[in-house]
């Protein structure tokens, strides 16, 4: 095994495969940090001129864009509160609050060395793991995957800070729009009431530029005044100071490498899911829960670290099976098959020079990205001391143009400016914005593997509690949901101890 | 400020919206086949469920008290937190709503320089020659990036051919 390990590495160390990991690293870089323009449509850009290139360089410079492009996501996650890509959601909502409080370069460095340490992290689990992949991957069937869709939506709603009633809500609202459009399983068009651009449904990246890019430049603007809250307090605090308290943390980072790489592994889940998963299982771990969304380090490393970890598991699914588990991974596939790779389990045995070459691009893509991350906090943080009145319309303006070019439909931009109202509104009246983008990611997933249980089962719904791996799924969900009541109660019972032993 | 169970109208609101929307969606879902509404129909009358409960929450009776501290323990009232006129968030609405339109109708190369200044002279008050440069800096960013280096067809506008 070592010797094909050894032999990735060669690989990539020859001057034109570097070249091309570092062209990959830079575009990836730039392109996660413009909301909207994510990996995919960065590699979607690529693929024609990959043509020429032979398939080691074509997968060394995939593999710098893939790797680059969470760190350049966290970059306006943190700043803007606009993430670069989807699953930089999670990093806002610890990040932009660091941001604002003056810590925008504390965080940025954390977030950085987070990736990087995820990325390696990842890389290692993927080594050990990809010789036994199939057996992992095929644990999870149409049933495990419906309970983890849910389970995802109300372990998001339950660390939604003491507000899971209208994390529940929201949730729901998200599920509701993910219904909208052509529905593969019975072959029907939903809820389009005649619009021909919603047939496709409501698309993910525009609704995210709009919950959070436009929602909180919108937000800004009536507010007034920079992103900082206090210009004279922003200190762009030095670079390593990040860095030590990812290193004081490693508990958050192995915790998020770990969730990272396990939801990397299962096609559909996507990073998304990986981040928010990471993050609230954070939150559950720590004894001070209220401090979370308010500017808690721990909530930008656990999500950094998990979504570079599973952009390497993710290839387990896509070289193993041929199932990308995100769109990126899709486009990536597609690379793939242009240069005559045909994945497979047979790829994993012809193969293995160029996967194992993908997997050390992919990390050395990561590190170098998070290099230059930290080189750039001083500068990048300056953004938020720039006046709403100037940022907003900027923002609004790029992050409107960014939505129009995912696809070139100019729907895209209306679905954004609703989502945008809608995210203002949300903020405005208390209401978690994550439990709508769990739900949008989740909801087609969670309906497809029901319609499909529900034929394994013959109709009935117990198919949902014989099997070992959705039995176990199945009970995390009602321990979740039950869990603010078990909490209180035992806060009373613990207060009533007390009290009972202080009494004479 | 008009109030109901001890609770202002305003804080009703958002669950009322959502349960008419929800029921609406509701209606029409139980116009599709069995298989084909069965998850939107399980999803709103859950949603029906969720949102009586929310505005149940939100009044100051005891009820609402319980499940405040049971389920929403944290959830911010409709009277905390800093209040910003409405006039603002109205504008802020008005401003997107504007820049939306105008890229739908006279497209990207238009819309683009003309919400900068305009946004910059009046919302910003900032001055004419600074609100020209910047629109003219954001137009030239947005072409260069969008249709230079990804070759993508900016945008006509309806008005100037666009589908």
């Amino acid at each position: 095994m070592m010797h094909v390990w050894l032999s990735g590495i060669e690989g990539l160390l020859q001057l034109k495969e570097l070249t091309f990991l570092a062209l990959g690293m830079i575009i990836g870089l730039i392109f996660g940090a413009i909301p909207g323009i994510g990996g995919s449509t960065a590699l979607a850009l690529l693929m024609p001129l990959t043509y020429g290139l032979e398939p080691f360089t074509a997968l060394a410079l995939s593999g710098g864009v893939m790797g680059a492009v969470p760190m350049g996501g966290s970059i306006t996650a943190i700043l803007l509160n606009a993430p670069g890509t989807a699953p930089n959601a999670a990093t806002c909502l610890d990040g932009y609050p660091l941001a604002q409080q003056g810590k925008a370069g504390l965080a940025i460095g954390a977030a950085a060395s987070a990736n990087s340490l995820g990325g390696i992290i990842g890389t290692i689990s993927v080594l050990a793991v990809l010789p036994i992949a199939k057996e992992l991957v095929l644990l999870f069937g149409p049933p495990e995957f419906f309970l983890l869709a849910i389970l995802g939506l109300v372990v998001v709603a339950t660390t939604s800070r003491g507000k899971m009633l209208r994390g529940l809500v929201t949730g729901g609202f998200g599920l509701m729009v993910a219904f909208i459009g052509y529905n593969d399983v019975v072959g029907d068009v939903r809820f389009t009431y005649g619009i021909e651009y919603l047939w496709d449904g409501v698309h993910l990246v525009p609704a995210l530029i709009g919950l959070f890019a436009v929602a909180e430049m919108m937000n800004l603007m009536v507010k007034g005044g920079p992103v900082a809250k206090d210009a004279g307090t922003v200190k762009v605090t030095r670079m390593m100071s990040g860095v030590i308290e990812t290193f004081r943390h490693p508990g958050t980072v192995l915790r998020g490498s770990i969730v990272g790489t396990v939801v990397g592994a299962i096609p559909g889940v996507g990073g998304v899911v990986a981040s928010f998963l990471s993050y609230s299982l954070t939150v559950q771990a720590s004894k001070d829960q209220e401090s979370f969304g308010k500017g808690n380090i721990k909530g930008v490393i656990a999500p950094e670290a998990a979504i570079n970890a599973k952009d390497g598991s993710a290839l387990i699914p896509t070289l193993a099976f041929g199932i990308p588990g995100s769109a990126e991974m899709a486009v990536f596939l597609g690379i793939l098959v242009l240069h005559g790779l045909q994945p497979g389990p047979l790829m994993l045995v012809q193969n293995q020079t160029e996967i194992y070459g993908l997997v050390w691009a992919l990390t050395a893509s990561c590190i170098l990205a998070s290099c230059i991350g930290l080189v750039l906090v001083r500068p990048l943080a300056m953004i938020t001391l720039i006046e709403s009145e100037v940022l907003a319309p900027v923002v609004i303006c790029i992050a409107l143009i960014g939505s129009y070019a995912i696809d070139g439909q100019i729907g895209n931009v209306v679905v954004s400016a609703v989502f945008g109202v809608l995210g203002c509104l949300m903020l405005r009246f208390d209401y978690p914005r994550l439990t709508v983008v769990v739900a949008l990611v989740l909801g087609g997933m969670a309906e497809r593997n029901f319609h499909q249980s529900m034929i394994m089962g013959d109709g009935s719904w117990l198919i949902f509690a014989t099997r070992w791996v959705s039995g176990i799924l199945l009970a995390s969900i009602i321990i979740l949901l039950g869990s603010p009541v078990l909490r209180a109660l035992i806060r009373r019972i613990r207060k009533q101890t007390v009290v009972a032993a202080g009494a004479p | 400020m008009k109030r109901l169970f001890g609770a202002p109208v305003t804080g009703y609101l958002p669950a009322l919206v959502l349960a008419l929307l929800t029921a609406g969606y509701l209606a029409t879902a139980y116009g599709y086949s069995p298989d084909s509404r069965i998850m939107p129909v399980l999803v709103a009358w859950s949603m029906l469920v969720l949102l009586a409960l929310d505005l149940a929450s939100r009044t100051c009776t005891r009820l609402g008290q319980a499940l405040t501290h049971w389920l929403n323990p944290a959830a911010a009232r409709d009277e905390d937190g800093p209040r910003y006129p409405a006039s603002q968030q109205v504008a802020a609405v008005l401003w997107l709503a504007g820049f939306a339109t105008a890229l739908l109708l006279i497209g990207v190369l238009y819309a683009v320089p003309l919400y900068i200044f305009a946004s910059l002279l009046l919302r910003g008050r900032r001055s004419p020659l600074f609100s020209l440069v910047a629109a003219g800096g954001v137009t030239l960013i947005v072409w260069l990036l969008f249709a230079l280096v990804l070759r993508l067809q900016l945008y006509p506008g309806l008005l100037f051919g666009g589908g």
